[in-house]
């Protein structure tokens, strides 16, 4: 079995349809929208929110199926002088997580009225995943994408809880505690296995910062009220970030954060 | 019935005004909108969200269409009929009962509430997908109405009753829901 499995070459069924990422960022729609215009932060209130949530919903489903396949090939593709047996079996106890939270989302999605593969799937989670530094890779799985799991997983909850939707807010609940333990678990490896290499831990932060400009999405992920993925602090200081790393990931959010509109690369 | 389409040709998204007339007047046709209206449809190609709604005034109908109703979830800037065909589906039977005497006399879009919106379009796409025999996406809008009148059992009834409905009133309507 070969090893560092490209994006382009994941397997799907047939109800699956995959957009490039890049198609999304140059979408020429996104210069004609008004400075500032965003759908807004994921609330009732929201005429689409219906619409809106239920992509969401489909874009935390294939994001689950990444990350699953994310943390598989890292069990895989590195021998035990790269990474520890120990971390690999972390990553396959990460795996049974990420494979019950797709189930999870399967079913989410069919309370919320919705068909696997409605809404096209960009890879750019699971791209994430493919640095051949087992260090690099930790950080962008377990401390990037299980981060933004966090903030968005909370942002559901939350929806659920505004909506009172007792299935949603207790399934977003339960996953979020696993999501923290994930995250967790990165910030842990990460302190292990660059102890006495410092130069190494700088460049694996290096690349989660990155990947998580990538993740905010010109501004889909962050602190500003119209943000759809709240930036969830509480959560994040649970799983190990400190507050200067936090308020890092929201000042380079806003940065990011493009006046002339965006479109969420999400699903 | 005339049916027009602004703009008459699509720079950013690969739409045919064309084809959206003539979904128009089929999906009219089979709604039974008067044969005497004018339909006029705006839609707004720069717009990626899906926002549509429909404003009369006398004799003519003007749908506001932003982009992202039309567009196939599956494919970025390309059209969908099957999609196209439910928004103008939901819009047009809205429209209808605005002229048919025996539904009564609702507010105007702008003055409905939410919840409001949520119970005319469960009536109107379950009517649809009945006299289309086509998919209406009856748990989507199961979940949209949950949204607005609440995740329990008497809200899924009054659903049901909705999209199973027929010859409604609006006082039906807000008599269902509790409104």
């Amino acid at each position: 079995m070969r090893k560092s499995f490209p994006a382009e070459d994941l397997a799907r069924d047939g109800r699956f349809r995959r957009a490039r990422t890049e198609d999304r960022f140059e979408d020429p729609r996104n210069e004609f929208l008004p400075p500032g215009r965003r759908a807004g932060k994921l609330t009732p209130d929201r005429s689409d929110a219906a619409h809106a949530a239920r992509q969401l919903m489909h874009g935390i489903f294939v994001g689950e199926i990444q990350a699953l396949e994310g943390a598989g090939r890292t069990v895989w593709d590195f021998d035990d002088d790269e990474a520890p047996f120990a971390l690999k079996l972390d990553m396959a106890r990460q795996c049974w997580d990420e494979a019950r939270h797709t189930e999870m989302s399967v079913k989410l999605g069919e309370w919320m009225g919705t068909e696997v593969g409605e809404f096209a799937e960009t890879a750019f989670l699971y791209q994430a995943a493919c640095n051949p530094d087992p260090v690099l890779r930790l950080t962008g799985v377990n401390r990037a994408l299980e981060g933004l799991a966090i903030d968005v997983f909370n942002t559901m909850r939350e929806f659920g809880e505004a909506c009172s939707d007792p299935v949603l807010s207790f399934c977003e609940d339960w996953m979020l505690a696993d999501e923290v333990t994930h995250v967790k678990m990165g910030s842990d490896w990460l302190r292990r296995l660059t102890e006495n290499d410092p130069e190494r831990r700088e460049r694996a932060l290096e690349f989660q910062r990155v990947v998580d400009k990538l993740f905010s999405f010109r501004g889909f992920r962050g602190e500003a009220d119209d943000s759809p993925i709240q930036l969830a602090r509480t959560f994040r200081r649970m799983a190990g970030f400190g507050d200067t790393e936090i308020d890092t990931i929201a000042a380079d959010a806003e940065a990011g954060s493009d006046p002339e509109g965006w479109r969420a690369p999400v699903g | 019935m005339i049916v027009t389409v602004d703009p008459p040709a699509f720079a950013l998204v690969d739409f045919d005004a064309g084809r959206i007339a003539a979904l128009a007047a089929d999906v009219a046709a089979l709604v039974g909108v008067p044969d005497d209206l004018a339909v006029g449809i705006d839609v707004d190609e720069k717009n990626p969200f899906g926002k549509a709604w429909a404003l009369v005034d006398g004799r003519s109908v003007t749908l506001s269409v932003e982009g992202g109703a039309f567009e196939d979830p599956q494919r970025l800037r390309q059209f969908s009929e099957a999609g196209t065909r439910l928004v103008l589906g939901r819009l047009l039977f809205r429209v209808a009962d605005r002229f048919d005497p025996a539904f009564g006399d609702p507010p105007a879009d702008v003055d409905l509430t939410k919840a409001e919106h949520a119970a005319w379009d469960a009536y109107s796409l379950g009517r649809y997908a009945r006299r289309a025999g086509a998919d209406g996406g009856r748990e989507r809008r199961r979940y949209a109405f949950r949204i607005r009148h609440g995740f329990n059992d008497a809200a899924d009834r009054a659903f049901d009753q909705l999209w199973d409905g027929s010859d409604l009133t609006w006082v039906d309507l807000r008599r269902i829901c509790s409104l």
